[in-house]
């Protein structure tokens, strides 16, 4: 009976710890704002070089990217988000949707969320995030070496990644073959 | 004696984890050879050759590059090419080209070619009816990691693939030129 209560009073209390109230620990980040005009510059070099079916590009790998020449976002026939869905495929004519660019704009956020609202707001260099030293393979990378420091597709990267407009090298990668 | 059965079991716990079901799921999916081609350069066109050819199973032949060219996309059983130079580019520049066989299978070996990803990818095929004529079509992406073809191109175009690797977008005039019937595998 003694035993018994014990565990009653074990269960009870490994309930109470479970269920706490997170509230206090929920903060707002400020993140890079969502403007698909300047996004799509960007998300078009991710899905050039990272995106590819074979990597980022493929349902099971973490930041997951959506675009025209890799992986599509999955969308029944007739959905709204897809203007011409014939050509709604891998390789299609149907450049990266809306959606498409949403939730590639989503996985690049949700990486390293405080860490990306921090170089948002210049306070950390964009050195501390994954994604920025994986591509320079500054961290373990199985897809290589992108780009280094300083290159066409590392200025873009950093530059939307602290809200500097220019994001003309965006284009000079996309022209690399 | 309590520590030969540490390393026994140290031994199973190293065996177990060096297993990959993924990979191993996939290639159960893959099903059984076709009667009468047993493993060769013509057997299982279409399929991701790495997966058995590669780092994880080591088959042999080791391969780092392989695939099959198809003429034009005809949903399940498109039409394999001869002849077909598939020409690829690393990421330090080096070059290597393989030919297709009459099953449309290439591939290159670990002994050959080990390349530093990511690869770029082109292929010239024969314009059929026109001797000597070829024509170059450039995959769009790279190749980032799986040397298969048909890690990511198989079947119908899909929110998942683009489909196989073809030659062209439809049927030419005068058309591909039907398999040899004397080629392993070839449908009647």
């Amino acid at each position: 009976m003694k035993s018994f209560l014990g565990f009653v009073l074990a269960c009870a209390s490994f309930s109470f710890v479970g269920c706490g109230d997170f509230e206090a620990g929920v903060s707002d980040i400020v993140m890079p704002p969502f403007d698909p005009l300047t996004f799509r510059s960007f998300s078009a070099v991710m899905e050039r070089r990272c995106g590819t079916l074979d990597c980022h590009g493929h349902t099971s790998r973490p930041l997951r990217i959506y675009g025209q020449y890799g992986l599509r976002r999955p969308e029944p026939a007739g959905s709204p988000n897809v203007e011409d869905y014939a050509e709604y495929y891998s390789g299609g004519k149907e450049s990266t949707t809306l959606a498409e660019l949403e939730d590639n704009y989503r996985s690049i956020c949700a990486l390293e969320p405080e860490l990306t609202g921090e170089v948002y707001s210049k306070k950390s260099s964009p050195d501390v995030l994954s994604i920025v030293r994986k591509a320079r393979l500054r961290e373990k990378h199985k897809g290589g070496l992108l780009w280094n420091k300083g290159e066409p597709g590392d200025v873009c990267m950093t530059n939307w990644l602290t809200d500097n407009k220019d994001l003309s090298q965006c284009e000079v990668e996309l022209g690399h073959p | 004696m309590n520590s030969s059965r540490l390393v026994i079991a140290s031994l199973v716990l190293f065996v177990a984890a060096c297993g990959n079901r993924a990979v191993d799921a996939r290639i159960e999916q893959l099903g059984d050879e076709l009667p009468g081609v047993p493993p060769s350069e013509f057997h299982r066109p279409g399929q991701p050759c790495i997966l058995c050819h590669g780092e994880y199973l080591r088959e042999n032949p080791i391969m780092t590059v392989a695939g099959t060219i198809h003429a034009f996309p005809a949903g399940d059983n498109p039409l394999p090419v001869k002849g077909v130079t598939v020409r690829l580019t690393d990421a330090f520049g080096d070059q290597k080209t393989a030919g297709t066989n009459c099953a449309g299978n290439f591939y290159i070996t670990e002994e050959e070619w080990s390349p530093a990803f990511p690869l770029r990818a082109e292929i010239e095929y024969p314009v059929p009816g026109s001797l000597d004529t070829t024509k170059r079509v450039v995959m769009s992406t790279r190749i980032s990691r799986d040397g298969s073809c048909a890690g990511c191109h198989k079947g119908a175009p899909n929110q998942g693939s683009p489909g196989w690797v073809t030659c062209a977008e439809t049927d030419l005039n005068p058309p591909f030129p039907a398999q040899e019937s004397s080629c392993p595998g070839a449908k009647p």
